[in-house]
């Protein structure tokens, strides 16, 4: 049998290690800027309000605001064919910062502006992702 | 701001040659040999001999090296050479810096090129992502988000959201480029007219953008050939006159959607810039080539460039704004990238320079200031070529 093809995975760095670990507990971090509080995404070594190295993880709440999304529905990559259609986000988190994820549910759903909240998603091969979902109305 | 030196560059270098292969789907030759079939069709239109060549600016992305090409051209001698970041928007830059260095003396005829077998080699709608990724994609890739159109698709929606622009005001973007490529024998698209229904009933590739929103994938080479202004006037063709340029980031650009704002460009930076170095604005500017990944970044780019309100790009288009000859400010008379061919963007200097001679196929009269610029979203750049000096 032949294996699936899977998309690829994160290059993990001095920088990136502790995001990706408490990915695969299911936390969310976000990076902190020690000295004025500002968080941001993707992690960087410098922060880019005050300039200053000192950084640190903190959890993110996981709940956002959808800013922007598109619905792929042309695979460009072998690990996305047996996907499509699939939905791509920017997500606006509490914290302030946006990032990149996969978006949970139907795309009627979505409208700009909209309420969502982390959700995990274990590929394959067992590596968890962070995906967003709208937030259910009914059960709010 | 432009400050007082760099307005003293305004004029001070010109393009005196244009060149470029066929383009196609399989050219059936090397990168290589299509750059110098193009700077050998550039040297012939200006009449200059590529041994005169003592200069070259190339884009990062480009993968044929100078020294490859001053082996096969067989040139004795570079004494300027650089590149400038990125693909497609280098176009402006390239050039930019070629002028620099012209005025500066540091060399007499530069050479721009960019020279592409995007559809017969590597196709950048494709991923070439192995099983890991680094830097910022890091964050992406595993997503799935690795073409492109997954981030630019991002800003289209996101105009949408804020502006109220819609898929069929996108569409009219292509019909306006396609229309114009049906007059262009060197057009991709020459003979495949194109109307509004034709775009709407194009497949969704990554919505909200749809098949004929993107660009074209190319086969074939164009290069640009730059040196002084008082060494132009005594060439074969009419100079096309620098008169400004100007490249921007914007905040933020890593990544190209982590920019505080999807629904304005940077480039509206750039158009500033270019602007004041030229000594012009948007209502003396005659015709535009605006880079057309996607078909919404002529809007962005209608916007920034100030030829209406952030916002009302769309409804620009639908009134017939960019439509040639009777729109506002005709864009893209050979055909853009959507119509014509995908090279990165030295096509569209290319067309400024043959509206500056009076050689388009869709040719704006007495053209005598033409804007080249980009509204990429990650980072653009912008000319002003001019019939007259100053």
């Amino acid at each position: 049998m032949r294996a699936e093809v899977l998309l690829p995975r994160p290059a993990v760095d001095n920088e990136t290690e502790p995001y990706w670990s408490a990915c695969q507990s299911q936390e969310l971090l976000v990076q902190v800027c020690e000295i004025c509080g500002g968080c941001r995404f993707p992690p960087r070594p410098l922060c880019p309000k005050c300039g200053s190295l000192r950084r640190a993880w903190r959890r993110a709440c996981g709940k956002g605001v959808l800013y922007s999304w598109v619905v792929v529905h042309h695979a460009v990559h072998p690990g996305a064919t047996s996907r499509v259609p699939y939905i791509l986000g920017l997500v606006e988190m509490e914290e302030g910062p946006r990032m990149v994820t996969g978006i949970v549910g139907p795309p009627e759903r979505l409208v700009a502006g909209c309420s969502v909240v982390v959700a995990w998603e274990q590929a394959e091969d067992g590596f968890w992702l962070p995906v967003f979902g709208p937030v259910d109305r009914a059960r709010r | 701001m432009a400050d007082k030196e760099a307005r003293c560059l305004r004029g001070q270098a010109a393009v005196v040659g244009i060149g470029a292969t066929e383009f196609s789907k399989a050219s059936g030759r090397s990168e290589l040999q299509l750059a110098c079939e193009a700077v050998l069709a550039a040297c012939d239109d200006a009449g200059l001999a590529a041994s005169e060549i003592d200069g070259m600016v190339r884009y990062t992305q480009e993968s044929t090296s100078e020294v490859a090409m001053v082996s096969a051209l067989g040139l004795p001698n570079l004494r300027y050479f650089c590149e400038v970041g990125y693909g497609g928007s280098a176009h402006c830059a390239v050039v930019g810096h070629a002028a620099l260095a012209v005025s500066l003396g540091l060399a007499n005829v530069v050479v721009c090129f960019r020279a592409l077998n995007e559809r017969s080699g590597r196709r950048f709608g494709q991923s070439s992502a192995g099983s890991v990724i680094q830097g910022v994609g890091a964050f992406e890739g595993p997503y799935g988000m690795l073409a492109p159109i997954h981030k630019f698709g991002l800003f289209a929606r996101r105009h949408m959201i804020e502006y109220g622009t819609t898929s069929e005001q996108f569409g009219m973007v292509a019909v306006a480029m396609r229309d114009c490529a049906t007059r262009n024998p060197a057009a991709m698209m020459k003979d495949r007219p194109m109307t509004l229904s034709d775009h709407q009933a194009s497949r969704m590739v990554c919505d909200p953008l749809r098949l004929y929103d993107c660009c074209l994938e190319s086969d074939g080479a164009v290069a640009i050939l730059v040196t002084s202004s008082e060494r132009a006037r005594s060439l074969r063709k009419t100079p096309a006159y620098i008169k400004g340029f100007s490249q921007a980031t914007g905040p933020d650009p890593n990544g190209i959607i982590y920019r505080p704002s999807l629904s304005v460009s940077e480039a509206q930076l750039a158009a500033r810039d270019v602007y004041a170095m030229a000594g012009v604005g948007p209502e003396e500017i005659d015709v535009a080539e605006f880079y057309d990944h996607f078909s919404p970044f002529v809007i962005f780019a209608i916007e920034s460039f100030g030829f209406c309100d952030v916002g009302d790009g769309g409804r620009f288009v639908e009134d017939g704004g960019i439509g040639w000859p009777t729109g506002q400010l005709p864009v893209n008379t050979h055909g853009g990238n959507l119509s014509e061919a995908y090279i990165h963007g030295l096509t569209h200097v290319a067309e400024g320079v043959r509206q500056i001679r009076g050689e388009s196929t869709s040719q704006v009269q007495g053209a005598s200031n033409v804007l080249v610029g980009s509204a990429v979203g990650q980072v653009s750049s912008a000319l002003i070529l001019g019939a007259e000096w100053k």
